[in-house]
């Protein structure tokens, strides 16, 4: 168990809230352009009635990226009785609030409005959901899909269930015993795995093989047992992981084909392929291209057997520079730093108190 | 004149909250928490289990940690009444937890995260007892049943908010007089509050306190306290609701409480009906009131059926009983059959009384001749309405309208003329804050030789600041005023205090304006130390806490008088234990030493020990061949006369090993009782030497004694010590000249026997 206070302190480095100091400026931006987009959609006769996080932020699987760049996922909801029939209208509206702020290269995409901001280099994604009710009184959320001028065929508000897939990923109750520390984990695994990403695939790549879709590949391969609220280390809880990921039939070749393709399909609506590929006519059909496929299954294959020699190295300082190789230098390697560290971290710490807080006596 | 009231914002320091260390730290901590957002705001989310449930409890960011972190949880009204959860103004979905008082811990607030940790653990802990016991739930919520009821039945208080002060005696069943507001002027003051008074006749005190005589009583209306036993704790909303938990409240009284009410309250037709209810709750009775009323005369409504025909409504309670209020503000209950007699009531004199007041004394006589002057405003408790009253009764007056149970007068007596034995016996103390050491060693005199059994507390400050003391003189026990006068370097008996902090015979006094006008300089501040010092060791003798004649100082800055270039006494250079308390006896007082017992001599060494000493070292003579021996050390001083003489002995400790033929003691225990009496004594007393007992007749200094005294002798070189054994049949007093045992005889030859 002593890899895991390694990979306790991997984690807390590149963990990201969006009260780290590094997000503060894309959060800020997020929420006066938040306040735009409410007041546009009020005075066009749909204003947001309710509006929450999507992606790693909602899940809390957010991890700070190598180039410091960062993302913003926000779902922007309307009442289904307001909605206008078109979907891309909003759309167009949450456009214009984008390109009025100077964004580049604000687009619309079939699902979402998308923009870059430059200086900070900040990733928008913005959807927009109406939100009804279903025949049994429940809510029924519909995403507007569509871009601008495509035809009525490729518009629609289409049935989706968000809060669904953001509670499926957090559900923790499917573990069994011990149900928090197991959520806990699976945290620490997906992150774990989206810092390998970054660290082992190109850009162009790596952008395709989408968080989601390793969460939600994680969220079915993580199978921590159900009657025991022990926890392996994350080590062992990783390489089971990626076992999994690699017998189950993710990465496959579809019929009649050699070549191999990413499928993950979404838990909820619309269920639909997460990596899907383009093909001719602007259509698309399930799994990824060919180069994330061929990728996906040569550098997950030599990650299951890194990790695996890591496990059987019983030096700690070894295991570590294994770990180092896979997910890079914010897996630190122990060595004389260590001593360094923890000088620093007296000094600086000397000085507070240890407690949280004291009951006292004081009164005036 | 009213003081301006400022409210509103002001401009707030810029901070924020570094949650970005604080989600970190948890994130291998034994808690689950994560970020969230409640509203739109930032939250940090906390996830545990409980009764086999998950729970979660949220924090919505903040930018400064002032008080320990403050959480909601979440979805609380599935889990039923929950007590410590309340509706919260902001968040629907998500309760008010109430973990004790944030505000009564000291927050790390250099350190955040430690803080949400501890904040964390408690607001788990809390409510998993609560959620996983629904006993103590249950207690809980009978603790806070007021908050509740307050809360949940918010709409049924009348729109007036009519509040009552209730004076009755006691928590038990009884009819009271209701009286009527007499001023509209402030909602919530007593003026324009109701009043209910027992109606079997309350103090003179009371009645001034509440203004009864601009009262009028309350017409065709009936006001009755009733003790509840068991209530239901799901509170009512509605009026008609309001009814019904009535009804079946009453129907749970106690026997004796049901038959009160029958005989006193069904009978009389009245148009309103003030019932004040009380509860008993783990902390404490809780107090309400229930109001029915309508438009004529009726009988009590004694069944909900009943009640149909009456509106009801209820108003605040706010129980003004002795045995409640006390406690509650700091006061002791149990001061409250105490008389004292104060006498001066200058700038110590009003804040002592004020003091009395405040800890719960129940009867004060102030005696001053003086008048309050302008030139008396800025140390004395009185206002410019009191100018060219007399302090003693406006002070009283004053006493009476702070404290509702105090029974205080103002007289005009002088110090010398209270000399009385009936009058001053009447008291349980007597306090002299006259400033005027003659009139307070006169005084003195008169209680010692009158034998009167009153003990007498006498109090003085210094000019400049630099301190004041007190001292307690309790009859028939060692120390008195006498020991606080005595020169310490010839034993007479002196004219100025021992315990002053300034030389005697200095200029000190300020003369402005002619003879009529003279004054000691010094601040408020002085005289308010010296009364609040003055008024603990009084209370602290009321309550039993000190019994013995006692004495005790502070010492204050000296710049003012370094300055003015006053002297300073050899006490006041030594002097560090200020306002602890020290054994007023003085080694050379007259009246409480005798000068009897033995005296041991050679050559020009002469040592004594008075025969209450003797009587102490023969009681540990070893007579039967079971005791153990004793042992211990010799206090004393050496008097200007080259007399030594010892005052008091160590006796032997717990800690001491104590054997039939030797000892060893417990040297910390010893010494810090010979530390202790230098102290108090102003290093007057000190170590002379050891005594200790041997199974002889006549007892012969063993080897090691002998080693053991050279050793000591050694150690303390600057000072002759002595060697005391106790034999059976004598005691023999030893010392050490360079390096030899010598034994000192008696000047009295009977004196070796004990026999």
């Amino acid at each position: 168990m002593a890899i895991q206070k390694h990979f306790n302190q991997f984690d807390e480095n590149i963990y990201l809230s969006r009260r780290s100091s590094g997000y503060k400026k894309a959060k800020a931006k997020d929420e006066s352009i938040l306040d735009e987009i409410k007041t546009a959609f009020k005075e066009a006769g749909y204003p947001v009635i309710e509006t929450f996080l999507q992606g790693s932020f909602a899940v809390d699987t957010a991890i700070s990226s190598l180039k410091s760049d960062y993302d913003i996922d926000r779902a922007l909801v309307i009442d289904a009785s307001k909605a206008p029939e078109d979907p891309v209208e909003p759309k167009q509206v949450v456009l214009k609030v984008l390109e009025d702020r100077n964004f580049k290269n604000p687009k619309i995409k079939k699902p979402c409005i998308t923009a870059d901001y430059q200086s900070i280099d900040l990733h928008i994604d913005y959807t927009v959901y109406k939100k009804g009710e279903d025949i049994f009184g429940n809510n029924a959320y519909h995403l507007a899909v569509g871009k601008a001028g495509s035809d009525q065929n490729n518009k629609e508000w289409s049935p989706s269930d968000p809060r669904g897939l953001i509670g499926w990923i957090r559900d923790v109750e499917r573990y069994g015993a011990g149900p928090l520390e197991k959520g806990k984990q699976y945290k620490r695994l997906v992150r774990y795995m989206k810092r390998w990403r970054d660290f082992n695939f190109n850009e162009e790549t790596g952008k395709k093989l989408f968080s989601i879709g390793l969460t939600v590949m994680l969220k079915e391969q993580y199978k921590p047992g159900w009657f025991s609220s022990e926890i392996k280390d994350d080590l062992v809880a990783l390489k089971e992981a990626v076992d999994g990921i690699l017998d189950d039939s993710y990465i496959r070749a579809p019929l009649f084909s050699e070549n191999y393709r990413v499928f993950t399909e979404l838990p909820k609506k619309p269920h639909r392929d997460i990596f899907q590929h383009k093909v001719s006519g602007g259509e698309s059909e399930p799994g990824s291209d060919l180069n994330l496929g061929e990728q996906l299954k040569n550098k997950l294959t030599k990650l299951q057997a890194e990790l695996q020699k890591a496990i059987d190295q019983s030096c700690e300082i070894k295991q570590c520079s294994i770990l180092n190789m896979i997910f890079g230098d914010d897996f630190a390697i122990p060595e004389a730093d260590e001593k360094k560290k923890a000088a620093s971290l007296v000094a600086g710490a000397a000085l507070f108190a240890s407690a949280g807080a004291s009951g006292t006596s004081q009164g005036a | 004149m009213h003081p301006q009231v400022h409210q509103g914002p002001l401009k707030e320091p810029d901070v924020t909250l570094n949650y970005e260390t604080i989600f970190q730290h948890f994130l291998s901590s034994e808690f689950y928490v994560e970020p969230a957002l409640v509203n739109d705001k930032d939250a940090l989310s906390v996830t545990f289990e409980a009764a086999e449930k998950l729970v979660s409890i949220i924090h919505i960011c903040t930018d400064e940690l002032f008080q320990l972190p403050q959480f909601y949880l979440k979805n609380y009204k599935a889990y039923g009444s929950l007590a410590h959860v309340l509706p919260s103004s902001f968040y629907d979905e998500y309760g008010y937890i109430c973990v004790n008082h944030l505000d009564s811990v000291s927050v790390n607030f250099e350190r955040p995260e430690l803080a949400f940790e501890e904040s964390i653990r408690r607001h788990i802990k809390l409510l998993k007892s609560q959620l996983e016991n629904p006993d103590f739930n249950q207690m809980e919520l009978k603790r806070e049943f007021l908050t509740n009821w307050q809360k949940s039945a918010e709409y049924l208080y009348d729109s007036g908010s009519k509040y009552l002060f209730c004076s009755s005696n006691g928590d038990d069943c009884q009819k009271l007089e209701l009286y009527s507001p007499f001023s509209r002027r402030s909602k919530f003051s007593i003026p324009a509050s109701f009043v209910a008074l027992p109606s079997n006749g309350e103090s003179a005190a009371i009645a001034e306190y509440f203004g009864k005589e601009k009262r009028t009583p309350r017409a065709n209306c009936l006001c009755f306290v009733i003790p509840l036993e068991e209530v239901d704790t799901s509170f009512p909303q509605t009026e008609s609701e309001l009814k019904l938990w009535l009804a079946d409240a009453l129907a749970r009284v106690s026997e004796s409480t049901k038959k009160i009410i029958k005989t006193e309250l069904w009978g009389p037709r009245v148009k309103e009906f003030w019932l004040v209810l009380n509860l008993p709750t783990p902390s404490g009775k809780s107090w309400f009131g229930i109001r029915l009323f309508r438009d004529e005369k009726k009988p009590f409504p004694n069944t909900f059926e009943k009640m149909s025909g009456w509106k009801a409504s209820l108003f605040h309670v706010d129980s003004y009983n002795r045995e409640r209020l006390m406690p509650r503000s700091g006061a002791e209950s149990t001061l409250a059959d105490k008389h004292v007699l104060l006498v001066g009531c200058g700038s110590v004199g009003s804040e002592l009384a004020h003091k009395l007041g405040a800890a719960g004394v129940g009867e004060i006589d102030i005696s001053d001749t003086d008048i309050f002057t302008p030139s008396n405003t800025y140390r004395h408790t009185l206002d410019q309405s009191s100018i060219y009253q007399f302090k003693s009764t406006s002070v009283a007056k004053q006493l009476m309208k702070k404290y509702p149970w105090v029974k205080a007068t103002g007289q005009l007596y002088s110090l010398l003329s209270l000399r009385k034995k009936e009058l001053l016996s009447l008291y349980d103390l007597i306090i002299v804050a006259v400033g005027n050491p003659t009139h307070e060693r006169l005084f003195h005199e008169y209680i010692s030789e009158s034998g009167i059994k009153t003990p007498a507390i006498y109090t003085w400050l210094e000019g400049y600041g630099v301190g004041g003391h007190a001292v307690l003189s309790v009859p028939n026990k060692s120390g008195c005023l006498r020991c606080a006068y005595v020169e310490p370097e010839t034993g007479a008996r002196g004219l100025a205090s021992n315990l002053n902090f300034l030389t005697e015979d200095q200029d000190i006094v300020k003369n402005h304006a002619g003879c009529g006008e003279m004054f000691i300089p010094y601040g408020a501040v002085s005289s308010t130390q010296t009364a609040v010092m003055a008024a603990d060791l009084g209370i602290r003798f009321l309550n039993k806490q000190v019994t013995s004649s006692t004495k005790v100082s502070w010492k204050g800055d000296g710049a003012d008088a370094v300055r003015e270039g006053l002297k300073f006494t050899p006490r006041s250079n030594n002097f560090q234990a200020s306002l602890e308390k020290h054994p007023l006896l003085h080694p050379l007082c007259d009246t409480c030493n005798s000068i009897d017992g033995n005296e041991y001599q050679h050559g020009s060494m002469r040592i004594r020990i008075p025969s209450s000493i003797e009587r102490q070292l023969s009681s540990y003579r070893q007579i039967s061949p079971n005791m153990t021996e004793a042992a211990g050390l010799l206090i004393g001083f050496n008097k200007s006369s080259g007399e030594t003489c010892i005052h008091q002995l160590t006796t032997p400790k717990e800690t001491d090993t104590r054997h039939r033929a030797h000892f060893k003691l417990d040297a910390q225990a010893h010494q810090q009782e010979v530390d202790a009496a230098f102290k108090g004594s102003d290093h007057m007393l000190g170590y002379l030497g050891t005594w200790h007992t041997h199974p002889q007749d006549f007892p012969e200094p063993s080897m090691p004694d002998i080693t053991d005294w050279q050793t000591h002798n050694k150690e303390n070189h600057e000072r002759q010590l002595f060697f005391i054994v106790v034999g059976r049949l004598k005691i023999a007093v030893y010392t050490v000249m360079d390096d030899k045992i010598i034994e000192l005889k008696p000047t009295n030859p009977e004196a070796c026997s004990n026999a």
